[in-house]
């Protein structure tokens, strides 16, 4: 459309027998960056579920009221400070790039959860593809047997493929310390057995005769996508016993410590995207107690999380990044709580392709809006799809025709990027 | 002859009943479909051979797919309307029961464990009673609305669930009050204009003006000042339990006063200042009456008023999507219709049905199933995306909630026996407890259990019923085998089939799913029918080793799990796989038919 756009623009300016004056330019759009040279292979998204507050965490107000009882402390990157939640995490700053002037138009979880996994708004039209979806449609699968896109801990009604095929689908993980069960056929049942049945479900799925619904497709595409894992080669990634008590302590044992660390196994085996889930952060009653509780989860398991990858040279082939539906009022309201606050709040980034170290936009006195360089969810999610080097002109059209975009427009942040 | 034929049955069928006959009202609603369809250029489907009308009928109905034996009752009965009473009994039956209370869970968002420590059996007990019960829908929305006092202080207290659920949160409340009962997203304009609709924030701030002063308390309040030195001197495990007994003594609402909300700092409207006090108002036509006291009173006689078709039409399309399929405004939450305009004739149709049969659950279902639409034949094509009539019924995967049951159908002896588990353990801690002491006492009891083991549990049993409770866990019956999802924790647990298949989370409002996942298909092939379906004390494995003839079996097997018979070159391919493999062969076909795209489609 830009192309078409500048197209139209010249054709004008030959017509009117004019150059192109320099106020006539496109400013308003800035160039979108080349490709990286080196995208990232993977991406770990941290999705803090409840609308994370920024004040308590990434971007605090020392000195001002709003910030509550939540102290501040420098971190290793001069004048950046973190919220006292998060002393672990301010040591490794110089890793990561902080976005503090995020918003969005949406002020309920589904709704903004929505907007910060797909780019688009929920409408009840269309299901938009999350960008792990996404990144398994449009790049090359790195491993033929694992699936490209794993949700680990995730709520129920995740946007999944979208409209994009079912074999797009993320392959989701309740528990990951239970790994990936029923991954071999039962007690008892041979390799022959087992392929005998197969075959005998394609004559009864053949006897039904009917003409075949979009639902009966996917579930044979899936049914192919699971034999397929079944026969992995790497079927050990999803069992975390493999990996050294030390090192499991480091991540943490609970629900996103070993989801961590379970990204960690499947992006080292080429898995293109993992979404690891942490709920619990809706803080609208005793929020600086419920956020204290939250952090002593998020500042164990992240920094093990950039250090194991580091240690392994992983950093430098996966992004990581976290990323929350909206962040919570500077207001305190009478139940020590903080509500919805869609108008600012503040998101991480860190390894494959992000500078290190730098603050992008920043938010007023007291965190309630954006003071310069705003960054909206799309403009976020356009640049961890940029990063990973995927195409965001690249139009993909729905079943029914309709043309959609990766990050729906957004513009990645370039200056956060290598 | 057949409007002479219809009018007799109503006068006796109905007859002391002043609602009027659901027949009438389908017949109207066929009449409106057809004309519908007929504008639209896409004729209606033909109607459905009986075989999938009976498990549709099923599955629509008691939440299952029939057993063998009600198969066969069926197969028995010859009288020409069989349609109609299997679908007159299956409403309102123990089986009916557990589905919807399922229905129900995943609209009002029902947890075993509610935040903060807030058991939510209670609710759950309250819910399965007023299903029951039958509970008018005007009735039963009321009563939640406004809900007042302490949750576990008696059984009917149990309507403080839906408040409690959202406790803290009072605008968010009132964003899902709007979403769950008027089928209307009013959420965006919390903080600004709604972007797409055409609700203002000053309008969202009106309605939620009238619940957002019925503070939900979550600690044990006044009269038990001294508690907090006496629970700080305690051992960490007994300041733990304490807290929970805090919350069971605790936890209530108190009643709203203020009918008005303070317009906050960051109002960027001229319609108000911040500050300014904005006063309680409707949404839309009717007004509000006026009454003193709480004005949550208020909110819930204009909302379940029968003037307000917008609350008559968001249940009936919830009805409608049920029953058919697909809703007549999708998705059925965010109906768009200007509610100053009148509505179109379906729409309107629907609504007035709702509020004619007295908001019946029971009887709008019946209704709904009584037309002619609901025997259409599968349709394949594309469905609106935004709601409407569909020309027959779409294609669509068993809800998470229909699978598991169906399962439990094939598997359990009883499939339909109701939870062995309710909240009367906390109800008679709730009594037993009258000063901070008895906080502390209670506190030590349930901390004892912790690490107990089972000998803890014998020497208390009341606690460990209560503890078991608050863990969000069931009491199992001795041998129970299989359960339906209505029966097991809410939701069930992570990792449970249940889960896999797609069941609600129950964080958002029905936030089920039926998208299909590579997990679902291992959970099938390697897990659910080997381990369940085909384990040594399910009722098919144990029926089909009581046949001995391979046509008998291939038959029973086609009843438990496509509720119809084999056809002959189906008969034939299972005859000869049984004859060929002997008892392999036959668990095979179990498994083929479970992982088949026929036991996963409801047509």
């Amino acid at each position: 459309m830009d192309l078409s756009r500048r197209q139209v623009l010249f054709a004008a300016a030959a017509t009117l027998g004019v150059g192109l004056l320099p106020d006539f330019a496109w400013a308003a759009d800035p160039p979108t960056p080349a490709q990286p040279a080196a995208p990232a292979r993977s991406l770990i998204l941290l999705t803090m579920a409840g609308g994370m507050s920024h004040l308590d965490t990434l971007d605090p107000k020392p000195g001002r009221p709003v910030q509550g009882e939540i102290g501040t402390i420098p971190s290793v990157v001069d004048g950046v400070m973190l919220a006292a939640t998060l002393p672990r995490l301010a040591q490794r700053l110089d890793r990561c790039a902080l976005i503090r002037s995020l918003n969005s138009n949406q002020g309920a979880h589904e709704q903004g959860m929505y907007l910060a996994r797909t780019a688009y708004t929920l409408r009840g039209t269309v299901r938009h593809p999350a960008l792990g979806a996404y990144a398994a449609h449009l790049l090359p699968r790195l491993n033929p047997t694992l699936p490209p896109f794993v949700t680990i801990g995730g709520d129920s009604r995740h946007p999944g493929a979208g409209f994009l095929p079912a074999g797009c689908s993320p392959l989701p993980i309740g528990d990951a310390e239970a790994g990936l069960r029923h991954a071999a056929p039962s007690t008892g049942i041979a390799a022959e057995r087992a392929q005998r049945r197969l075959a005998l479900l394609g004559q009864l799925d053949a006897h039904g005769g009917a003409p075949e619904a979009a639902s009966v497709r996917a579930y044979r595409e899936l049914y192919a996508e699971a034999v397929k894992l079944m026969s992995s080669q790497d079927l050990a990634a999803f069992d975390l016993t493999q990996e050294a008590e030390a090192l499991r302590t480091a991540y943490g044992d609970d629900p996103f410590g070993n989801g961590c660390l379970l990204a960690r196994r499947l992006v080292e085996r080429g898995v293109r995207t993992v979404e690891v889930g942490l709920g619990g952060w809706d803080t609208h009653d005793d929020n600086a107690d419920r956020v204290r509780g939250r952090c002593a989860i998020l500042d164990r398991t992240l920094p093990a999380l950039l250090d194991d990858l580091a240690a392994r040279g992983l950093l430098a082939t996966t992004l990581v990044a976290v990323v929350t539906e909206f962040g919570r009022s500077p207001v305190i309201n009478v139940r020590d709580g903080r509500d919805h606050h869609p108008a600012c709040f503040s998101g991480l980034l860190a390894g494959a392709g992000i500078r290190g170290g730098v603050v992008h936009g920043a938010s007023d006195e007291d965190g309630a809006k954006p003071l310069r360089d705003p960054v909206s969810l799309p403009d976020l999610q356009a640049t961890l799809a940029h990063a990973l080097g995927i195409d965001l002109q690249q139009v993909v059209q729905a079943p029914d025709g309709r043309p959609f975009t990766v990050a729906d427009k957004g513009k990645p942040i370039t200056s956060i990027l290598l | 002859m057949r409007p002479l034929l219809l009018l007799m049955l109503c006068l006796v069928a109905w007859a002391g009943d002043s609602r009027p006959d659901p027949r009438l009202a389908a017949a109207e609603l066929d009449a409106l479909i057809v004309a519908e369809l007929a504008a639209a250029g896409t004729p209606a489907q033909r109607e459905v051979d009986e075989w999938t009308l009976l498990r549709r009928t099923w599955l629509d109905l008691a939440g299952r797919i029939p057993t063998v034996p009600e198969v066969r009752a069926w197969m028995a009965d010859t009288a020409p309307d069989r349609p109609a009473r299997l679908a007159e009994r299956l409403i309102g039956s123990p089986a009916w029961n557990q589905a919807l209370f399922c229905w129900l869970a995943d609209l009002l968002r029902v947890q075993s464990r509610l935040q903060d420590r807030i058991p939510g059996q209670a609710w759950i007990d309250w819910l399965r009673q007023a299903v029951a019960a039958n509970q008018p829908w005007d009735a039963f929305v009321r009563a939640q609305l406004t809900a007042t006092g302490h949750a576990f202080s008696a059984a009917e207290q149990g309507a403080t669930g839906f408040t409690l659920r959202d406790a803290g949160m009072p605008l968010d409340h009132a964003a899902v009050t709007a979403q769950t009962f008027l089928g209307t997203r009013i959420g965006c304009a919390q903080c600004h204009d709604h972007p797409y609709d055409r609700w203002t924030r000053r309008e969202f701030t009106s309605f939620a003006a009238f619940s957002a002063d019925a503070r939900t308390e979550i600690g044990p309040g006044r009269d038990f000042k001294d508690l907090k030195a006496m629970v700080e001197a305690a051992e960490p495990p007994v300041r733990n339990a304490a807290r929970v007994i805090g919350t069971l003594i605790g936890a209530r609402i108190a009643p709203a006063r203020k009918d008005w909300l303070a317009a906050p700092a960051d109002w960027q409207y001229p319609d108000a200042k911040p500050g300014e006090r904005i006063p309680a108002q409707a949404l839309f036509a009717p007004v509000a009456p006026v009454a003193n006291g709480d004005p949550r009173h208020r909110l819930a006689a204009w909302m379940t008023s029968p003037a307000n078709e917008r609350f008559a039409l968001a249940i009936g399309n919830r009805v409608w999507k049920r029953v058919f399929g697909h809703g007549l405004i999708e998705p059925v939450d965010d109906i768009r219709f200007d509610p100053n305009e009148p509505l179109p004739a379906l729409p309107a149709r629907l609504a007035r049905l709702v509020v004619e049969q007295g908001f019946d659950l029971q009887r709008i279902h019946l209704a709904l199933v009584l037309t002619t639409h609901w025997r259409r034949a599968t349709w394949h094509g594309e469905v609106p995306v935004a709601g409407g009539v569909v020309p027959g019924r779409p294609a669509l995967r068993l809800s998470a909630t229909a699978w598991w049951d169906s399962l439990v159908a094939i598997c359990a002896d009883q499939p339909d026996a109701a939870s062995a588990t309710d909240a009367s353990p906390l109800f008679a801690l709730h009594q037993q407890i009258r000063e901070p002491a008895a906080v502390l006492e209670a506190a030590k009891r349930l901390a004892a259990l912790r690490g107990g083991g089972g000998a803890a549990m014998k020497a208390d049993p009341e606690m460990a019923a209560a503890a078991q409770i608050v863990r969000g866990q069931q009491r199992r019956r001795p041998n129970e085998g299989l359960v339906r999802a209505a029966s097991l924790p809410q939701p069930a647990p992570v990792g449970h089939p249940l889960r896999i298949l797609g069941q609600s989370d129950r964080e958002l409002i029905d936030n089920a799913s039926t998208q299909p996942t590579v997990t679902q298909a291992l959970l099938l092939m390697n897990g659910l029918i080997d381990n369940e379906v085909l384990a040594r004390q399910s009722r098919l494995r144990r029926d089909l080793e009581a046949l001995r003839e391979p046509a008998a079996q291939a038959e029973h097997l086609w009843l438990a799990l496509l509720s119809r018979p084999p056809r002959a070159d189906e008969r034939d391919l299972a005859v000869a796989e049984i004859q060929a493999r002997g008892r392999d062969g036959l668990f095979d076909l179990v498994w083929g038919l479970g992982n088949s795209s026929a036991f996963r489609l409801v047509r």
